[in-house]
């Protein structure tokens, strides 16, 4: 597929490399000539230098052909900007927004917009390295909005049904971990003391199943 | 009125005082702490932080203003301040100042707010009038730029000159509103007698003001003009 990265920082250079390497076609966009030094011999897509928002620089990069833009500035106002208007005015398949301020994420996430809000991904992250041992989450679907997490079974829970974790809509107990080997479960299945549970789980009802498994 | 504006460049400043002026309650908005000082030196409310976070503008209660104006020297900020106003806080009224003439196609309802305030265009525009004899000139855009109210003097040798508006058939799609003689205004009327040095205001639709210029200007002003 064709794609836009917007800003050739960090993130934009790995995200061409990535791009690179399936085989898609990348045109990467800054501001600052320079900042396509980064870009090592490995690039083998276009480099445009301009305003992510210019009309003339978003022609330039494609936008009427692309199938995917990433806007990863190091400017919210300008990520968003650039996305609205692939989207609204260039009908832009796939659109993505690197935002810092959470806040502003939501916004942008309730408007239609896929937002990556690194800051409190990373934090949710820390939080959980640092208070959570017991706690792994194993994989972020959406933007983290559903997870799978991985946990412990504490001893008050042995014996009881692995029905009883599940509420709909917000937690489900995908596998069991039993000596080495794991299943899914099944009508009637109880837990035993040192069973290691996989649960899909809602970001928002990460309180309600930390407080189901807390020991 | 409750009023947010967000930017206290000249433009924020001025902005301010004149609204407070009027009675208005009102609040700016800056995150430079020298700018936000000297509004506050001019005795009014400031809040000093970045008007694109949802976390200042509900500082500077966004929430219950009934305008905001996003009048910043950087179109982008200005453009996400209107549209967190617009989308997230429902502002009934929503004013973005557009810096750079080249960035106006960004600004439309959707993103913009309900208006898009270009200075360059304005100045230009006032400048154009200001020089213009022979020349019509655009004074307002209506309906996306279908409509347009415009602007002409009556220059020495039109053939308008001497006869009531009752004698002239307009090109159609166009009306004629009103003639500014002398500082007065004469509103339009069938017996209005045009003379020379006369200011037409008129609305024309798209595509209807070169028939319109070519029959206020003299005939050889009218070809040069109007290409």
């Amino acid at each position: 597929m064709q794609l836009i990265i917007l800003g050739c920082g960090r993130a934009g250079r790995l995200l061409a490399r990535a791009a690179v390497e399936e085989g898609h076609g990348v045109t990467v966009v800054d501001q600052d000539a320079t900042a396509f030094d980064g870009l090592g011999s490995w690039f083998t897509g276009r480099r445009v230098t301009g305003i992510g928002f210019d009309r003339d620089v978003l022609l330039d990069a494609g936008v009427e052909h692309a199938d995917a833009l990433a806007a990863v500035t190091g400017a919210d106002s300008v990520n968003v900007l650039v996305c609205l208007v692939a989207r609204d005015e260039f009908r832009v398949p796939h659109v993505v927004a690197r935002i810092y301020d959470p806040r502003q994420a939501d916004v942008y996430r309730r408007a239609g917009i896929t937002t990556i809000a690194p800051v409190s991904w990373g934090v949710t992250r820390i939080t959980d390295l640092l208070w959570h041992t017991e706690w792994r989450v194993q994989l972020a679907l959406g933007d983290g909005d559903v997870e799978l997490v991985e946990a412990e079974i504490p001893h008050r829970l042995a014996g009881r049904f692995v029905d009883e974790l599940n509420v709909s809509g917000e937690i489900l107990v995908a596998a069991v971990t039993r000596a080495g080997s794991a299943l899914v479960p099944f009508p009637g299945m109880a837990l035993a003391e040192g069973d290691r549970v996989t649960c899909a789980v809602r970001s928002l009802s990460r309180d309600r199943l930390q407080a189901q498994l807390a020991r | 009125m409750r009023v947010l504006i967000v930017g206290a460049g000249k433009v924020g400043h001025h902005l301010a005082g004149a609204l407070a002026g009027s009675g208005h309650a009102v609040i700016v908005v800056d995150q430079d702490p020298k700018a936000c000082d000297s509004v506050r030196r001019a005795g009014v409310d400031v809040v000093c932080g970045d008007g694109c976070t949802p976390d200042c503008l509900e500082r500077a209660g966004i929430r219950g203003c009934d305008v905001l104006a996003a009048v910043t020297g950087v179109d982008e900020h200005n453009l996400v301040t209107a549209f967190l106003a617009r989308r997230e806080y429902e502002v009934p009224r929503v004013i973005a100042r557009v810096n750079h003439p080249a960035n106006a196609w960004l600004f439309t309802p959707a993103r913009g707010g309900d208006v898009a305030v270009s200075q360059a265009h304005l100045i230009s525009t006032i400048i154009q009038e200001e020089l213009s004899i022979g020349t019509m000139v655009t004074l307002a855009s209506l309906r996306g730029g279908r409509v347009a109210v415009v602007e002409e003097r009556i220059a020495p040798g039109s053939h308008l000159v001497g006869r009531a508006l009752s004698a002239v058939a307009l090109p159609p799609h166009t009306a004629l509103m009103a003639v500014l003689r002398s500082g007065d205004l004469l509103v339009a009327g069938a017996d209005l007698v045009f003379q020379e040095g006369d200011e037409i205001i008129a609305v024309a639709e798209l595509g209807a003001e070169p028939a319109l210029a070519a029959l206020i200007e003299p005939a050889d002003a009218a070809d040069s003009a109007h290409r």
